[in-house]
């Protein structure tokens, strides 16, 4: 691992010819994200996140520099990534358009790949696969639905949704098991 | 007019209120909502970051459904919305990511034809519909109510997604406020996020509620009730309201309900009853 690339924290030096220059180069490439490098570190982004404003730690301008310098041990770690609630505001403001709710898209995208997907989303994924949606749907909620009148819940061909999430390895990336129908 | 009903996850499970009072408001109107028989999850705003081919894969098989039924589809949550929207779109327009999808869905008998329109109800009315022939059916107008309109993110962002409205300064909803005879405020933080992802993330609920009563509290200054499009918004600005955090007293309301209620729906088939924090002030607003 280069030295850009530790996680201790107490490194204050980031040497440029330590740079692990791979992160900007995968990123820059991913439909969305291509103007990363445009990035000048205005900080627009940070002043109207909304996560932002409430959370110190939270800032996407230093986001967009961890991945310019390929930090990725720091972003990879904790849940900095999955804290942006993907209200776009950063993508509509920035003055270079460098779409930064794209780029931290795609981080959890690389994230997920190598083994940091949040344990949180893991479940969220998780329920897709067994109910064809993100709830259960309970006795109770179908009974309430006949008292009120409603047509039933759509009954899922769930076979076709674990089938689709098969084929495109979606269980073994986030490491669920989906039985063959 | 006859749409495939994508009623969503969220309000499926956790909010009848919204789908009872969108399909009253809905048939009073004109408008016929049709089941999508074998539908589910719209694949998620998460999935599409994780495995974007997951995502555009479930959401083409929804999208296929409404193909077969041979009409558009109507949402209510804003986040099936974009969802949809960026499938349906980047299916359209890709050729070489809808013959890779067409080969996954091909295994399940279906296929992405780009045959149908994704539109939130929001955008179904004005575009659809049109303000006229809404406002006309307004009979019990609300006069005097102050409502604070929160359009959530999705609806309108990103823009090169979406394509509707000003997602820097919209107008689509306060209009549709406006012809119920109530007022739409103007507020700081009008556009601010409702910050319900972030209940997903373990140990994050403080935060999610802390920026969600921010925009409470501001709303309490300036309007009677507030009201939401998308189920997630909704929950998130009700239930950071409810014990154990400090009452705000604002009551969120959905869209459909405003409406309905200025249509003369009764209250409870609205089911407005049910809203946790008590809406019944609009009751003072009605035949003036």
């Amino acid at each position: 691992m280069t030295e850009a690339n530790s996680s201790d924290e107490k490194q204050t030096v980031i040497k440029l010819q330590d740079l692990d220059t791979s992160l900007q180069e995968e990123i820059s490439k991913i439909p969305g994200c291509e103007k990363l490098m445009l990035c000048f570190q205005c900080g627009t982004c940070s002043a109207d996140c909304p996560v932002g404003r409430h959370l110190n730690e939270y800032k996407p301008r230093l986001i967009a520099m961890m991945t310019k310098l390929g930090m990725k041990q720091a972003l990879f770690q904790g849940d900095l990534l999955w804290l942006c609630t993907q209200c776009y505001t950063c993508l509509e403001r920035c003055p270079q358009n460098v779409e930064l709710a794209e780029i931290i898209s795609a981080l959890r995208g690389i994230a997920a790949r190598e083994g940091y997907l949040h344990p949180s989303l893991k479940k969220v994924i998780e329920a897709l696969a067994n109910h064809g949606y993100i709830y259960e749907i309970t006795e109770f909620i179908e009974e309430d639905r006949e008292m009120r009148e409603l047509p039933p819940v759509p009954k899922v061909n769930i076979g076709e949704v674990r089938k689709i999430m098969r084929m495109t390895g979606i269980d073994k990336l986030v490491g669920i098991e989906l039985e063959e129908d | 007019m006859r749409y495939a009903f994508f009623v969503g996850c969220t309000t499926l499970a956790r909010l009848p209120s919204y789908e009872v009072s969108t399909r009253k408001v809905a048939e009073a109107l004109g408008v016929e909502l049709l089941d999508m028989e074998g539908a589910g999850c719209c694949g998620t705003t998460y999935l599409k970051c994780i495995e974007p081919r997951t995502a555009l894969a479930l959401a083409a098989r929804n999208i296929s459904i409404a193909e077969d039924m041979g009409v558009n589809i109507v949402t209510l949550c804003n986040g099936c919305t974009e969802v949809l929207t960026d499938a349906n779109n980047t299916l359209k327009e890709e050729g070489e990511l809808r013959e890779d999808v067409n080969s996954i869905l091909a295994e399940v008998d279906r296929e992405f034809r780009g045959k149908v329109e994704v539109k939130h109800f929001v955008r179904m009315f004005l575009e659809d519909l049109g303000i006229d022939k809404i406002r006309a059916r307004v009979s019990n107008p609300l006069e005097g109510l102050r409502v604070a309109v929160h359009y959530g993110c999705h609806l309108l962002k990103p823009f090169k997604i979406m394509n509707f409205d000003d997602p820097e300064d919209p107008t689509s909803l306060d209009e549709l406020v406006n012809i119920t005879g109530a007022v739409s405020v103007d507020y700081p933080g009008k556009l601010d996020c409702c910050s319900a992802p972030l209940l997903t993330i373990k140990r994050r609920n403080e935060l999610a509620t802390e920026i969600a009563r921010e925009k409470l509290s501001t709303v309490k200054k300036y309007a009677d009730i507030m009201i939401t499009v998308c189920p997630f918004c909704y929950l998130m600005y009700e239930q950071s309201q409810m014990p154990p955090n400090n009452p705000i007293d604002i009551p969120i309301v959905h869209y459909s309900q405003l409406l309905g209620l200025a249509m003369g729906i009764d209250y409870q088939d609205l089911a407005l009853n049910e809203n946790r924090i008590d809406a019944s002030v609009i009751k003072n607003f009605q035949n003036r």
